[in-house]
Parts: structure tokens; sequence; C-alpha cells
């Protein structure tokens, strides 16, 4: 494990510890931190971003009231992760319930994730504002100079730590920190009008 | 938004952010939705650029959760359950134990009859008919009187003081 994820680890540590001596707030700083992992996780199951953010409130609040049981013998993110893959199948097995479309011998969740008439929720206009903010973000990066382009590259595709990438690409650390925050503002920059103007 | 926030807010997605400067800046998220919101906006390419799908918050996600666990009950508020320290504790206990009777038997010496009826005794106490015993002990108790044979009582009877009639 790198320092930087042990790092994250006792940030969390402390924030469960506290949240259990009963300070709510060091729960929001939890909830921050995790909330798009989570509703990333939850859309995997559930296909659709509007109810993959009610499932993921949903997984919070169960970890809220289980975090007196968390007992560190995990990690708290693995905790959190798997509250919320098991919050996601209950959601698909009740979905499946209340649906009387489809006629499905639902065995259980694993079944439902298999059935593809379950899973897509997703509408023509949501692909196709999707698929426009997905072509800003490739121009945005196809626009940035090519220092910046390469260090976002090796970041989020080659998943390289900034020790890494500072060897890969000759320069220091504090380079590539720069270059890299300087390369997703630009992304950010162009991708705002957009945001502001659709509902995703 | 001053730019050195903005860096760590790329390092903090990146998880190069130590401990004290992560801590800060989710208070500072908590305190400012916009910072927030950017942070959100950073993870959703991040994710796209893996996926191809982009996955955007609710800008009150967290506040709906925030004011949820505020209107909590107090017996669902989570409570530490001080599982380690109970079994700490026992095992520790057990370990004590067993140390004392293994140290214990182990300063032991040898068994030695000669020298265990010695110690016997000297321990046991004078020669002391029993009878005798029980008999001043009954006088002392109950002004009753138990009899083993001997003259003017009935063997183990017991005697009176109403049989005067």
């Amino acid at each position: 494990m790198s320092s930087h994820s042990r790092n994250s680890e006792q940030l969390d540590e402390n924030l469960v510890l506290r949240v259990q001596q009963g300070d709510k707030a060091a729960f929001d700083l939890l909830v921050i931190k995790y909330q798009h992992k989570i509703i990333q996780l939850v859309n995997r199951y559930v296909k659709d971003p509007s109810e993959a953010q009610d499932v993921a409130q949903e997984t919070f609040i169960k970890a809220y009231r289980a975090l007196g049981d968390f007992r560190g013998d995990s990690a708290f993110y693995t905790w959190l992760y798997r509250i919320a893959i098991n919050t996601a199948k209950n959601y698909l097995v009740s979905r499946a319930r209340r649906s009387s479309n489809y006629q499905v011998d639902i065995q259980d969740a694993e079944a439902i994730e298999n059935a593809p008439q379950l899973q897509g929720m997703d509408t023509p206009e949501r692909l196709l504002l999707n698929q426009e903010i997905i072509d800003t973000i490739k121009t945005a990066i196809d626009q940035l100079p090519e220092e910046m382009r390469t260090a976002i590259m090796l970041r989020e595709f080659e998943g390289m730590s900034y020790e890494e990438i500072a060897v890969a690409m000759d320069c220091p650390v504090g380079t590539v920190r720069s270059r890299l925050f300087r390369a997703r503002e630009a992304i950010d920059i162009k991708l705002n009008p957009l945001l502001e103007h659709g509902d995703s | 938004m001053p730019e050195d926030l903005n860096q760590k807010m790329s390092q903090f997605l990146d998880n190069e952010l130590d401990h004290a400067d992560a801590l800060l800046l989710l208070q500072k998220m908590q305190s400012q939705p916009e910072l927030q919101d950017k942070m959100n906006r950073y993870e959703a390419v991040s994710h796209a650029l893996k996926t191809d799908v982009f996955l955007a918050v609710r800008s009150d996600f967290s506040a709906k959760i925030h004011q949820h666990i505020r209107q909590e009950a107090f017996h669902l508020l989570p409570q530490r359950k001080s599982y380690k320290r109970t079994y700490k504790l026992m095992a520790l206990a057990a370990s004590v134990a067993i140390v004392t009777v293994i140290v214990d038997r182990s300063l032991e010496p040898p068994f030695n009859a000669a020298s265990t009826l010695q110690v016997a005794n000297t321990q046991l106490p004078e020669p002391y008919p029993l009878n005798k015993r029980i008999n001043d002990y009954l006088q002392a108790h109950n002004n009753s009187v138990y009899t083993n044979g001997e003259a003017d009582f009935q063997p183990l009877g017991r005697v009176t003081a109403y049989s005067d009639k």
C-alpha cells in the first residue's frame, strides 16, 4: 500500500472514530469524500444516474446507522462499498417486484443484473447529452498543451502516481502536480457551460 | 477560486494529499458547496474518461444526507462497541491466571512425605477428645448435653430443663 493510500485510510479511521464518539459533522466529511465513488459503484448495478443517487443516499444512511458496529477489521471504504453493493442489489429486487411490465422470474439480484430489459433506464435525451459531454471532454484534452495532455493521460489512463509521472516525463513532482491541475481546470472551463444548460 | 485550492482538489482526487491537508480541504468543501460541486465535476470527468459515462452528482446530495442524519432518533445513533477492549481485558486476565498457576507450581518443592508429616504435626492442635469438644460446645450454646454412654446420661440422649415434672 502506498503512503498516500495509508494517508487516506488514516483520515477515514480518524473520521470514523469521531462519528462513533458522536460527531455527526465528521460523517458529512466522509459523505463528501466518498459520494461520487459510491454513486459510480451503485450506477453499475442500477444503470440509472438518478436512481443511483437515491440508492447511494440510502447507502450512506445505512452506513451511518451501522457505524457503531464497524470495528475496523477492514478499511472503511471496503466496508462502505459492501453496504453499497447490498443496497443496490436489494433495490434491484424491489424494483423488479414493483415492475408489472416485465415477467421475469427473479431468483436473486444477480439474475436481475443479467437481465438487460431491467437495466437500461437511459432516455434518448440523456444519452445524447452524455455523448455531448464526453465529446467536449475529449476535445478539451486534445486541445491541451502537449505536456499537460501527457500528464493527464498517464494519470487517468495508466493510473500512475505523481512520482512515476515525474520520472516518465523527467520533471519535478511539483511540475506534475501543476500540470495535472491546470489540465483539469482547462477541461472544467470547457465543460461548465454544457452542464449549466443540461440536466444530466 | 484560489489556484492553491484548485491544486489541492486535484491532488485530493489523485489521493496525493497528506492527511492534514485532506482534512482541511474536506472541511472547506463542507462549508462551501461550490467547492464540492467542483470536486464532483473533477471526479465525473475522471470517471467519464475511463467509462464514457458522465455521472453528475446532484448539488443537494450531501445536504440531504446531512439533514437525514440530524433527524435520526437517539437509539439509531452509532455507538462504538468496545469488543476489542473487552477481548483484550479477558485475554489479559486469562494470561495472568495461567502465569500465576505455572509460576506457583514451578516454585513448589518436590513432594516429601517426611517434611509433610512434620508440618502436619506442628499444625495439629493438642489432643482434645471429640466428645468433650462437642459437649463443651453445646453447654456453651444451648444448655443441652450430648453424652456418649457416660454415667447418669443416656447414650446420645438430649437432656433438657423441662423434664422436671
